[in-house]
């Protein structure tokens, strides 16, 4: 599922606000829905109200999601919200196959829409993972504890558990809808342990398997050996998989996903164990926020299953240094390439990770008392007609370009811009050779403060 | 900053009010009055922006069309145009004397919104800079540095007096961050265009414009 647009009537700040989340005219995706959508926009204009309404929309069903006929088809809707956060009313949605559309309209209310939607989404994976900014918060360490419970069900081999894990698991099956802001990321952790639990018994029977050959015949031994070899080899180890995935990112926090589990004890299994390079272990507590924010987010986003799935995260940036929000868009679109994410941000780092036309800026019109969305484009929205494109521009020139920062520095940085200039000006004045190589340790020393901003 | 001749009055309907209140040293009324600002607000405003040339008078940023600017929108000594929309802001040169000279001609200039509201607002100024001083020339006062787009005071000039036009460089707003930001965009493509030979007008910053192209033809 994947969004080509949205009409918010009236609802807060917004009147007959529409946005096109195609992607322009000259594109080679021209039509098609934004793979990745950035809100941007001054604080109050309605960044986190978006993300909100569209989870809401999605998790209460009130949009047309496709049917069985157009599996893979792009889907179009128009969501027209009522006053009061009571999605009253009439919204108008599309299916479509290719470029062809075909509007209907359909009722908030109307069983058959709802029967209709529920047999689409039969077969459908996970719809919709959420995260909000205040993810961290929410999830904090008491939550994101597996319960001792669970652990011992787990662990205990009685028909009464199996029959309990085996409810938890068709639970996690059936799970559609990842709303982080109420639900627990303990939900995925589960899922992620009962996979460990059949790697391990698969593991387990294995080397028994191998252990009884050996006593009987080596031939066959090695036979189970390089059959057990192949099978981790298609099957690695949940932790190992885990591994893989997070690493890469916060071994930038000098810190690494512990792979080595045992089932013995139920503190083992609380949630994904770190350890420093040095194989220190960090508990959950020690935790920077930072990793936090990569672990909470990148562990659902690679375990769902994301093909038709639309993903927000609002404040993607929270609590992560400049380089690793410069990548952190990559991360996560490549960990679901067939998603379709909106981030909310305040960053400018994260807005140059986006092409123009996949970046919405709110604004203000005071006179109004409304939001409007701020073009970045003249007359028709085609590819050659945006005037600018964040992937082009320096950090500070986001700033004053796309985010309406008014200056570029302070007050005090001008008047040392005045004094450097007329520090160059005595110099270029200067007959005297030797005097002119000593003004100009000076003018270096200031040069080098104020960056040797030139041009 | 270029020097401005407010010498030339077409608002003569409100310089015949002002000038007996001046003969005659007595205060003048409220500023904010609303029925004297109906009668004569527009008509210095208009007159400011004739004699401005349509800029900025401290920034030289445009704030009116030169359209709006003819004499022939003037009648009996009154703007004709009552509802003439206009950027910008009348500003009180001296702060000071807004409370008992308000309405004086002499401390008038017409500016940009923010330069007024975020930047000089009440600050105390020094007169040396003050735009239709007799004494005041940018080509004496100022230097322009074309790599940063900003002005600083010609050192040439005593340590004292540069320290003097340096600070009121930044009271009136002729350094301020979004101001620079603009001339620099602005003079950028008017400059690559006389490099280029095309033609090309100078509609705002002529100062700048001059300085920038002083330096360049030195350097060639």
């Amino acid at each position: 599922m994947k969004i080509t647009g949205i009409h918010i009537n009236d609802y807060q700040q917004f009147n007959d606000f529409h946005l096109d989340l195609t992607y322009p005219k000259g594109h080679e995706k021209e039509g098609k829905p934004l793979e990745k959508v950035c809100f941007i926009g001054q604080s109050g204009t309605g960044k986190t109200t978006i993300i909100k309404v569209l989870v809401n929309l999605i998790k209460s069903r009130r949009i047309i999601i496709g049917n069985e006929e157009l599996k893979d088809a792009i889907i179009s809707y128009r969501v027209k919200i009522a006053y009061k956060n009571v999605f009253s009313e009439v919204g108008k949605f599309s299916k479509r196959n290719e470029y062809d559309l075909d509007y209907f309209e359909v009722r908030d209310n109307d069983a058959i829409y709802r029967e209709e939607h529920d047999r689409y989404i039969k077969d459908w994976k996970t719809i919709l993972i959420y995260f909000p900014s205040e993810l961290q918060e929410i999830q904090d360490q008491s939550k994101a504890k597996t319960e001792k419970s669970f652990f011992e069900k787990l662990v205990q081999d009685t028909d009464e558990s199996r029959k309990k894990i085996s409810d938890e698991i068709v639970n996690l099956k059936e799970k559609k809808f990842y709303d982080f802001s109420v639900d627990n990321t303990q939900t995925i952790w589960k899922s992620i342990l009962i996979d460990a639990k059949d790697y391990m018994v698969n593991e387990l029977s294995y080397s028994q398997k191998i252990s009884k050959a050996l006593v009987k015949n080596s031939d066959k031994a090695d036979e189970l050996l390089k059959e057990f070899k192949n099978w981790q080899k298609k099957n690695p180890s949940p932790f190992k998989d885990l591994a893989k995935v997070l690493n890469p990112i916060i071994q930038r926090f000098n810190i690494k996903v512990k792979e080595d589990f045992d089932f013995e004890r139920a503190e083992d299994l609380e949630f994904i164990k770190l350890e420093t390079l040095n194989q220190s272990s960090v508990p959950f507590n020690f935790w920077s926020t930072g990793t936090k924010q990569v672990v909470l987010t990148a562990i659902p986003i690679h375990k769902l299953d994301t093909n038709k799935t639309i993903i927000l995260i609002d404040e993607p940036e929270r609590s992560l240094y400049p380089d690793i929000q410069q990548e952190i868009i990559d991360y996560y679109t490549q960990l679901a390439p067939n998603a379709q994410f909106f981030f909310a941000t305040h960053s400018p780092i994260i807005a140059s990770s986006f092409e123009p036309w996949e970046i919405i800026e709110l604004k203000f019109n005071y006179e109004k008392g409304k939001v409007y969305q701020e073009k970045y484009f003249e007359g028709e929205r085609d590819v050659k007609n945006y005037f600018i494109n964040p992937q082009y521009l320096r950090w500070d020139s986001i700033l004053t370009k796309v985010f309406d920062l008014k200056e570029r520095g302070n007050e005090k940085r001008i008047e040392k811009l005045m004094e450097l200039a007329a520090i160059g000006k005595r110099i270029e004045k200067e007959p005297d050779k030797k005097k002119k190589a000593e003004i100009y340790k000076e003018y270096k020393k200031l040069s080098e403060l104020l960056d040797w901003e030139t041009k | 900053m270029r020097k401005i001749d407010k010498t030339k009055i077409l608002s003569t309907h409100y310089k015949s009010w002002e000038e007996p209140l001046e003969g005659n040293l007595q205060n003048h009324p409220d500023y904010k009055s609303s029925k004297i600002r109906k009668e004569h607000y527009i008509d210095i405003v208009m007159n400011l922006l004739h004699n401005q040339q349509g800029l900025c008078g401290y920034t030289e940023m445009r704030l009116c069309p030169l359209e709006l600017l003819g004499e022939n929108y003037w009648n009996e000594g009154r703007y004709v145009n009552r509802n003439a929309e206009v950027k910008g802001q009348l500003d009180h040169f001296d702060p000071l004397l807004k409370i008992n000279k308000g309405w004086i001609w002499d401390n008038f200039f017409f500016i940009d919104t923010d330069v007024n509201t975020k930047v000089k607002g009440k600050l105390e100024v020094d007169a040396i800079m003050k735009p239709d001083s007799p004494d005041y020339s940018e080509d004496q006062f100022l230097n322009y540095d074309i790599e940063n787009h900003i002005f600083f005071a010609n050192t040439e000039l005593e340590k004292g007096t540069q320290d003097r036009v340096n600070a009121m460089i930044l009271t009136l707003g002729i350094n301020f961050g979004p101001v620079i930001d603009l001339r620099k965009e602005y003079l950028r493509d008017k400059l690559a265009m006389k490099k280029f030979g095309l033609y090309y007008e100078v509609n705002q910053f002529p100062t700048a414009f001059k300085m920038c192209s002083a330096q360049i033809n030195n350097t060639n």
